[in-house]
């Protein structure tokens, strides 16, 4: 029992010693410390104390202006009250899945395709990664005039002579989370796909070599060999298109505005709207907190193995 | 030695070859087909929008759209065009890309060669802020950028565009020099450099590819941002996104698709160019974001 | 079955520079070849297009008597082991053995029995669950020999297969592939760029330089007849020695004259006209002509070359010695085992000689630099060969 104990106290006294040795050291040299302290006092002041202090108002009754009186959890039940923050979240849900489905799924499908000796690719690799360089509100300002049903796509395939072809998701309430998805897609499938191709490279040619001489189909190869070799490419590509999808707010303003209605409403764009148009900086700040914890569900033990690993 | 693209494992038959362009073709065509859409668009005029399809080459070409959205069209009451937004945006980028990317150099260069106790902490608590939701922390930006008054300011956008871009270059400029040579310190150190003719003599002569990297990665991120800029400023003070969103959501008046797009072209402008130019360190700053910590 | 393996005119180039250039062998089955050339040479390449693995411009290949370009690299029966063992990194040490018959539709009992009969010929019975990231480098070495010798091919081919693992491993490793070979009586093409493991495994050593095979023969008459002086100077350690000699005839007899260094830093205590005088091998007196021909076209210049242990200090010289003494400079003095090796100076010369370990030898000490030492050195002209200055060719 006391051996258990003392174990647990273990990493403190570690942190402890830590800390002596580098009071030592800032005593002793104190250049490079001097050197690292403003960005690190303007993350912890940025990042850590700002991330506290949201905490704190989500535990208050703040409106317009934030009031520092102590609410509990109303905040809380009343955020998860609302049916605005449920399609929030079920929208997160269908946008997260499909988005980093499809960039996944077409972005390997890609990088494969790439890695067949493709005699352009110096020229296709550009023209699929473009996207990626463009801002949120470029792409969603473009988007929205090729999916308006009266001048875009609807009328260029009607043109052709298909009258009843119809492609209006994004005045669609049951659709427009979808034109938000497709949209999303077409941004990030280049850059899964360069993640991709880029692991694809990086196996070790002798190990397929060995497989050919074995005389395994290439499709076998792809799959028992290749594709294995990839998971944690497709462990980094899902975790950074999860960080996108859940900040993910440019887009759908640009896009929809939340809208038609609240049928594209993320906890981003729901946060924006409490705290700044709604005047409920409160719920604002809970929603807030919600996501920030639901990021660090999602990268923190990703960054944490990362990190172990690096330091072995 | 190896050659990008002669991967031992291909499919030979020509069938499948045809299969696999064919497929890349299709590919490269709707990645392309919005750009496309955007240029025609922005010469023509919004009569033609109305009347013809939008994959046609303008028949009347003009660059009415192109100056309007420029120097005419309305961002809320103001009609000045985006001229002036622009100006704002490069305001902003660039000492928020000089200043964040020297801050990484001085941060990778001591936490990887100047290590001391805890000095994994730092970068752990450096490199966490880099992926944060920012709706966690708008909140109380928007106040302490209002306490400080620097809140509709382009000192405000600056201060926070390096908050929150730190933790990247830190961790691009310490993986850089994790396998740069230690040797070349000791060796300078014996000959008696100290620590700053180190960095600025040894180090940061010999980090140019990874400068060019952190620079794009910064330009890009802080020219695209929108959130930052719709929460701490308003009226004159907004960055080219926000402008470019205010004037193409506008509720009021006719929406001309074709200054629309102009003005979406000119905000992609800079970023696009940068990308044309040195697409390659563009990958590698992507790459580097998106591998290993 | 002398050509089982025949390889004709094969060139291969990599953005037009040739790599490997009309490369023309033939083997016996059960032979054991060893590939032997320095980094970068086209060995590995050489492999890659005996597999198919990768395209040649020009050649055949045939085993068996039957052309195998048209062949695709899984049917033409052959196993490789990589430098890098290429193990399946997702795959346990079963799953890699086994991965090549589950292809091809073995049936499980008679895969399951393979995996146990190979695994147990390779001592890596214990370690069939894991995988290689947990095997040590012995081990995976192991798997993959294991994984090549389960398909009972009829050619294995080696690319450096010990170059990973540490020297004594390495030793131990080349015995067991000799064993290995005598037990199956498998035709093996080894990879290295390591000469020793070429003497110690091959039945016959191909040289290649340059992307060519320069020398097609035993381990012995590589050894004893290199066809020039590169082949001469990449088998042996000490490296051989070679020095500039002069062919005179005087008085009927044949004689080798060394002329000192011609050096402006060299501190040479030799006048200019100081030289000595050397008998030439048995082997060469009754080619007159021969030599007579290098006189008119050479001046008689020819390059010397003697291995270390045909110039010794204080051993026994064979019965059939061509026998002659030098006074060296002692340089250095290097013990290594049961031979101590002398590098010393001869008219400026560098050679390096051999002496028995036992062999009492004042080093030059540090304290006495000024002081120079003299040994008397006793070679035997009759292992000495005589290759062309110009060609570098060996002579007869
Ligand atoms: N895929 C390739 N593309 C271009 N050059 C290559 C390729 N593979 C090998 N080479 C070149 O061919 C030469 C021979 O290589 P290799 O056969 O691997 O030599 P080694 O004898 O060391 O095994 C080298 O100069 C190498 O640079
Ligand atoms: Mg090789």
């Amino acid at each position: 029992m006391r051996n258990s104990r003392l174990l647990s106290l273990k990493p403190f006294v570690l942190l402890g010693r830590d800390i002596k040795a580098f009071l030592l050291r800032a005593r002793q040299h104190p250049t490079p410390i001097l050197v690292i302290l403003p960005s690190f006092l303007l993350t912890i002041i940025f990042v850590y104390f700002f991330i506290l202090w949201t905490l704190t108002l989500s535990f208050t009754t703040s409106t317009l202006i934030p009031q520092y009186n102590w609410a509990g959890w109303k905040q809380y039940f009343i955020l998860w009250s609302l049916p605005n923050w449920y399609k929030a979240i079920s929208n997160l849900g269908i946008f997260g899945v499909l988005y980093i489905g499809f960039s996944c799924g077409i972005g390997l499908l890609l990088a494969i395709l790439l890695d067949q000796r493709i005699r352009f690719e110096g020229f296709i690799r550009p023209i699929l990664l473009y996207p990626m360089s463009l801002s949120f509100i470029v792409t969603g300002t473009a988007w929205k005039w090729l999916l308006n049903p009266g001048l875009g796509i609807e009328r260029v395939v009607r043109n052709w002579g298909w009258e009843s072809f119809t492609f209006n998701w994004i005045i669609d309430p049951d659709r427009a989370i979808y034109a938000v998805i497709l949209v999303g897609v077409w941004q990030s499938t280049g850059f899964v796909m360069t993640l991709f191709l880029a692991g694809l490279r990086g196996i070790d040619s002798d190990i397929i070599k060995a497989a050919l001489l074995e005389g395994a189909s290439i499709y076998k190869i792809y799959l028992r060999i290749i594709l294995p070799q990839l998971r944690y490419t497709l462990l980094s590509a899902v975790i950074i298109l999860a960080h996108l999808a859940i900040k993910s707010y440019d887009l759908v303003i640009a896009l929809t505005g939340g809208g038609p209605g609240n049928a594209t409403e993320l906890p981003a764009t729901f946060m924006y709207s409490y705290t700044f148009t709604r005047s409920k900086m409160a719920i604002g700040s809970a929603s807030a907190i919600m996501m920030f914890m639901t990021v660090v569900a999602v990268i923190g033990p990703y960054l944490y193995n990362e990190f172990r690993t690096k330091k072995q | 030695m190896k050659k990008d693209n002669d991967s031992v494992l291909y499919m030979h038959s020509p069938i499948i070859r045809i299969i696999i362009y064919g497929l890349l073709l299709l590919a490269c065509l709707s990645f392309l087909f919005p750009l496309y859409v955007m240029i025609v668009t922005s010469f023509k005029t919004l009569e033609e929008i109305r009347k013809a399809n939008m994959l046609a080459l303008p028949e009347n070409f003009t660059l009415m759209p192109w100056i309007s959205a420029w120097q005419e069209s309305c961002v809320g009451l103001r009609c000045k065009g985006l001229k002036d937004y622009f100006y704002n945006s490069i305001e902003i980028v660039v000492p928020g890309v000089v200043i964040s990317t020297f801050l990484g150099a001085c941060n990778g260069y001591v936490l990887t060669k100047w290590r001391f106790p805890g000095h994994n902490w730092v970068f752990g608590l450096l490199l966490f802020g880099c992926f944060i939701p920012f709706q966690a922390i708008l909140i109380p930006a928007a106040r302490t950028l209002g306490i400080l008054a620097i809140s509709n300011n382009p000192i405000g956008l600056i201060l926070v565009h390096i908050a929150y871009g730190v933790g990247f270059t830190t961790l691009f400029f310490r993986n850089y020099y994790e396998v740069f040579p230690t040797e070349l310190v000791q060796a300078a150190t014996i000959e008696g450099a100290g620590f700053f003719q180190i960095f600025f003599k040894i180090m940061l002569p010999s980090s140019v590819p990874i400068i060019v990297v952190c620079f794009i990665w910064q330009f890009t991120n802080i020219w695209n941002d929108f959130i930052f800029g719709v929460s701490f400023t308003s009226g004159e003070g907004i960055p080219m996104t926000v402008a470019l969103n205010n004037l193409a959501n506008s509720s009021t008046g006719v929406k001309e698709y074709n200054v629309h797009m102009a003005a979406a072209i000119i905000a992609a402008l800079p970023t696009l160019l940068l990308y044309i130019l040195s697409g390659r360190y563009f990958v590698r700053g992507l790459m580097a974001g998106a591998v290993k910590g | 079955m002398k050509d089982f393996l025949q390889i004709e005119n094969l060139t291969k180039s990599y953005n037009k520079e040739t790599i490997l250039n009309r490369i023309n062998c033939s083997i016996a089955k059960g032979e054991f070849i060893v590939l032997l050339g320095p980094s970068g040479c086209g060995k590995s390449t050489l492999l890659n297009c005996i597999t198919g693995l990768i395209p040649f411009e020009t050649g055949t290949i045939s085993i068996n008597g039957k052309e195998m370009n048209p062949i695709s690299p899984a049917n033409r029966n052959i196993a490789m082991v990589f430098q890098s063992y290429a193990l399946y990194p997702n795959m346990n040490v079963r799953k890699n053995i086994s991965f090549g018959m589950e292809i091809r539709k073995t049936p499980k009992a008679v895969i399951d029995q393979k995996v146990e009969q190979v695994a147990e010929l390779l001592k890596i019975r214990d370690h069939l669950q894991k995988k290689p990231a947990h095997l040590s480098g012995g081990q995976r070495q192991r798997v993959a020999i294991a994984r090549a010798l389960v398909r009972k091919p009829d050619i294995f081919l080696f690319d450096e297969p010990l170059s990973n693992l540490d020297a004594k491993l390495r030793v131990n490793m080349r015995t067991e592939l000799k064993k290995l070979h005598k037990k199956l009586a498998a035709t093996i093409i080894y990879v290295t760029h390591d000469q020793i493991e070429a003497l110690t495994l091959a039945n016959r050593i191909a040289v290649m330089l340059n992307g060519e095979i320069v020398q097609f023969d035993t381990p012995n008459e590589i050894y004893h007849h290199p066809i020039n002086t590169f082949v001469a100077k990449f088998i042996g350690t000490p490296v051989i020695n070679i020095l500039p000699a002069t062919l005179v005839r005087k008085d009927g007899t044949w004689k080798l004259k060394i002329y000192p260094l011609q050096k402006n830093t060299a501190k040479s205590s030799h006048a200019a006209d100081d030289f000595i005088t050397l008998p030439i091998p048995t082997y060469l007196s009754e080619h007159d002509k021969k030599l007579e021909q290098i006189v008119k076209e050479h001046d008689g210049k020819v390059l010397l070359g003697i291995r270390p242990e045909a110039i010794s200090y204080a051993t026994q010289l064979p019965n059939d010695a061509v026998p002659a003494t030098i006074s060296a400079e002692v340089d250095v003095v290097v013990p290594s085992g049961a031979d101590t090796f002398i590098v010393c100076r001869v008219l400026g010369h560098e050679i390096t000689a051999r002496a028995h370990s036992k062999a009492k030898l004042a080093t030059p000490s540090s304290t006495q630099t000024d002081k120079t030492n003299f040994i008397t050195l006793d070679i035997d002209l009759n292992q000495a060969l005589l290759f062309n200055s110009h060609t570098e060719n060996r002579i007869l």
